[in-house]
């Protein structure tokens, strides 16, 4: 593969990663836990498409929206019913909890649908364009126009919204926010949507790249994207878009230039890496633990 | 009890904590400004503020659970940049939270235990005989969790007495407590001095106790010192008066 | 209230470790026991010493690790690689013992060279990392040649027996009782409880943590040992995910850092599977929902309060040397 294709692999992958990061991230500033489950959500949003357009005949945009709107029901859920009651918990017991969750996501659907891989919809195919001599993929090109968007407009909201606020201010201090009279609660809950609607995209992305998912799908993904948000530093909204295309980049040129089947331990070394060098994360700032 | 393991006496010019210019921004807030500060050896010092003066922070720096952002920090001479709480806590010094940080579904004894060096001899009677101080010697194999909150806090201190220190910093202390248990902690805090002869740094907010038993007051605010003195120079003193009343009803005073 | 006194529990250990494998042995020999049950003694006793290891980082550290099944399969293939060089020139008595340790020893290695950059932080890293983890282990010994590659390693002596399960059972269960016993135990649970407050009373937390997750990894490891000397063949798929959660929800019903309720549950745990083998393909998903119920319940007051009455009784008297 030229150095141009894989470049340009890195970027899709990057921007698969930082839509999920950003899902991780933003609850974990907000909701001050890591969700396991994100990853399975995203599973459950490409599965979704892929049964809805295969089995039942939905045109494929619609099964988008249905995919979104279940994977936002789905997080909202989760939320309500696992972790909510958990929040004087020890981090022992909701991260304990989430691996039930993601645990039962993974098996529900794998009873469902069964264990195989199914193929992704080929209406979603894309025509590659040929330029000046190499050839530049539709759906790469697309899932990074639409994942800057999408990046973008989160941006927008975290940091020009009034929802933003509120969502930065329960991340630095939920009883203070609450004292001046913001709905953690709610803002908790958005918070989920918005992370979950995020994992519905990344999943239609994800099918769109790799072509087949099954229930199990999600873990990789999910840890990876957990590392792309420990890279930029976790809580940190920029930080999970860099971390995410860093990500992207390291693991596509490691696949060409290295080893593909190491790929997933270079990853994996890059964690590591970044726990031993600068734990924060390159954007990150210090979480202080309230003493 | 019998002497604990110690350095023989120091000279009373010695301060046991000393900082000088000691300061912390939180991202672009300033939280403590340049203090220069100390406690004397076996002083009882008092630590004083309105709400949100920077108090706990202060604890906390001087504890090495923050990093300043400018400034130093010397314990018994020797600067402490740089160590991990524990080590500083092998040093000779012990804290206790504001809120209560007992370990909870260890036992009484255990939690008295765990806070001593595992070299020292007789650990076992040692503990009793602290508990005892305390009164808590007949509760020692209760889980600590399960303790009444004014037991919890005594817990708290007599297990940060377990590690042997030269310098005890009490957060709040009698948080929580009614006008009795209050008197009797504050006798208690005056014996804590005499009979383990650590120098002791409390944070509080209930008035009485801190002018019966202190040696001297700081007063913090805005992250910021504005009086320091003995209990009656701080009674009188002006802007102290002002930052707790406000400057209208002080004007009264 | 019950106590179980000093006497007591030495009673229970001279007398009963032993009687229970006595007993076992004359099932065994009258031809009483059905083949099915046959087949679970060792899985059983793989089953106790794994959630037993997971217990000291889980329940006694309060740390959440998801890689053990990793650690098994990495003390799995040292021990068979070692026996497979060796088994030549080393008597079986010799050879055995020593690659028990070794899958110990190199297991407890790699738990140590992760523990170096995990503990340093504060968070719930360690989950993801040991996750990661264990999926990393599992490609990269499908992906390597010497370890069999994707079909497995196969022609590992069967040195494990019932007896040696069984001895290596008991070994593990004091071992996890003397660690509960000792200073070491304590610094655990005292930094499990509170690690700010630990660290505030000269407890090296970082050192205690990192001390826990390497013995629960080598103990793991010692398992692994145990599984491929008696399937004797290794393929990277039995150390998976799925393995890793199984040990979880051991240890979790168990209540965390019960020793003797990591050990009645992991039993459950083995014999239950097998007797309602109709629910077998739902057994994840039960597993899962237990997980779930299980945390949410230890929220609720009732729970709690029955918990607190059973601590009281299960309290050891006078815990600490």
């Amino acid at each position: 593969m030229s150095l141009a294709a894989s470049l340009m692999n890195g970027l899709n992958l990057g921007a698969i990663y930082g839509l999920i990061a950003l899902g991780y991230t933003m609850v974990y500033g907000i909701a001050k836990m890591l969700n396991f489950a994100h990853g399975d959500i995203i599973m459950t949003g490409a599965l979704t498409i892929v049964i809805s357009v295969h089995r039942f005949g939905v045109s494929p945009w619609l099964s988008i929206l249905l995919s979104i709107g279940v994977c936002v029901s789905l997080g909202v859920l989760i939320e309500k019913i696992a972790y909510k009651p958990l929040r004087k918990a020890s981090s022992l017991s909701v991260l304990i909890t989430a691996i039930g969750v993601s645990f039962l996501l993974q098996n529900t659907a794998q009873l469902l649908f069964g264990s195989s891989l199914r193929s992704f919809p080929k209406a979603f195919q894309v025509p590659s364009y040929i330029i000046g001599g190499f050839e530049l993929k539709g759906d790469r090109l697309l899932t990074i126009l639409i994942t800057a968007m999408l990046m973008v407009g989160l941006v927008w909201i975290v940091y020009r919204s009034k929802i933003g606020l509120a969502m930065r201010a329960v991340a630095q201090d939920r009883d203070t926010a609450e004292l001046m009279g913001i709905d953690a609660n709610r803002v908790i809950s958005i918070t989920f949507a918005i992370g979950s609607a995020l994992a519905a995209v990344a999943g239609l992305f994800y099918g769109i790249a790799y072509g087949f998912i099954g229930p199990y799908s999600g873990s990789m993904p999910g840890i990876k994207a957990f590392t792309a948000a420990v890279l930029g530093g976790i809580g940190s909204v920029p930080g999970a878009i860099v971390g995410g295309v860093l990500l992207g980049l390291i693991e596509s040129l490691a696949k060409t230039y290295l080893s593909s089947e190491l790929s997933d331990a270079i990853v994996f070394a890059v964690l590591i890496g970044i726990l031993l060098l600068k734990p924060t994360g390159l954007m990150g700032q210090e979480i202080r633990e309230k003493v | 009890m019998e002497q604990l393991n110690r350095n023989p006496k120091l000279s009373t010019c010695l301060n046991v904590l000393e900082t000088k210019g000691l300061g912390i921004d939180f991202g672009g807030l300033t939280a403590l400004n340049s203090l220069d500060f100390r406690v004397k050896e076996n002083e009882i010092c008092g630590l004083i503020g309105p709400n949100g003066a920077g108090k706990t922070t202060l604890f906390n720096l001087l504890t090495n659970i923050y990093k300043p952002s400018r400034g130093s920090i010397s314990f018994m001479g020797q600067d402490t940049a740089g160590l991990i709480p524990h080590q500083l806590n092998h040093r000779g010094v012990a804290r206790t939270f504001q809120n209560i940080r007992l370990f909870h579904q260890l036992s009484v004894l255990e939690n008295i235990l765990v806070a001593m060096r595992p070299s020292r001899q007789n650990r076992v009677k040692e503990a009793y005989e602290l508990l005892h101080f305390f009164q808590l010697d007949s509760q020692s194999e209760q889980v600590a969790g399960n303790l009444p909150y004014g037991s919890q806090r005594k817990l708290e201190i007599a297990r940060a007495l377990a590690s042997n220190p030269t310098l005890l910093l009490l957060d709040e202390p009698a948080a929580g407590m009614n006008p009795v248990e209050t008197k009797v902690l504050s006798q208690q805090i005056s014996q804590i001095r005499d009979r383990f002869q650590v120098s002791i740094l409390l944070i509080e907010h209930d008035m009485k106790l801190v002018m019966d038993i202190c040696d001297v007051i700081w007063v913090l605010n805005f992250g910021q010192f504005i009086a320091y003195g003995t209990p009656l120079e701080i009674a009188k003193n002006q802007q102290v008066i002002e930052a707790y009343l406000g400057r209208r009803e002080a004007a009264r005073c | 209230m019950l106590r179980f006194s000093k006497q007591m529990k030495r009673w229970f250990a001279w007398i009963l470790l032993p009687g229970i494998y006595i007993v076992v042995l004359l099932l065994l020999q009258e031809k009483l026991l059905s083949r099915h049950t046959q087949s679970l003694l060792v899985p059983l006793c793989m089953n106790i010493i794994l959630a037993l290891s997971l217990n000291i980082v889980v329940g006694m550290l309060g740390e959440l690790s998801l890689g053990h099944a990793g650690f098994m399969s990495i003390g799995a293939y040292a021990g068979s690689l070692f026996s497979l060089q060796t088994q030549e020139y080393l008597p079986t008595l010799l050879r055995y013992p020593l690659a028990i340790l070794l899958g110990a020893l190199v297991a407890g290695f790699f738990a140590g060279v992760l523990s170096v950059p995990v503990f340093r932080l504060k968070g719930d890293y360690l989950a993801i990392v040991t996750l990661a983890f264990g999926e990393i282990v599992r490609s990269l010994i499908i992906n390597f040649a010497w370890t069999g590659g994707a079909a497995g390693l196969k022609g590992t002596p069967r040195d494990t027996t019932f007896t040696t399960a069984y001895l290596l059972t008991v070994f593990v269960w004091l071992l996890s009782q003397k660690i509960y016993h000792s200073r070491l135990g304590l610094e655990m649970r005292a930094v499990r409880d509170n690690a700010i407050a630990a660290e505030a009373c000269g407890i090296d937390v970082i050192n205690r943590k990192r001390a826990g997750f390497i013995l629960a990894a080598a103990i793991a490891g010692s398992a692994g040992v145990l599984y491929s000397h008696y399937y004797t063949i290794l393929t990277a798929g039995v150390f998976d995910y799925n393995r890793s959660i199984e040990i979880l929800v051991m240890v979790v019903l168990g209540g965390m850092g019960s020793m003797i309720g990591s050990v009645i549950s992991a039993m459950t745990l083995t014999i239950a599977p097998e007797a309602l083998r109709f629910l077998n393909d739902y057994r994840m998903l039960i597993y899962s929902l237990l997980l779930i119920t299980a945390m949410i319940g230890r929220q609720s007051r009732i729970f709690g309060q029955l918990q607190q009455r059973l601590k009281e009784v299960k309290r050891p008297h006078g815990a600490i040397e």
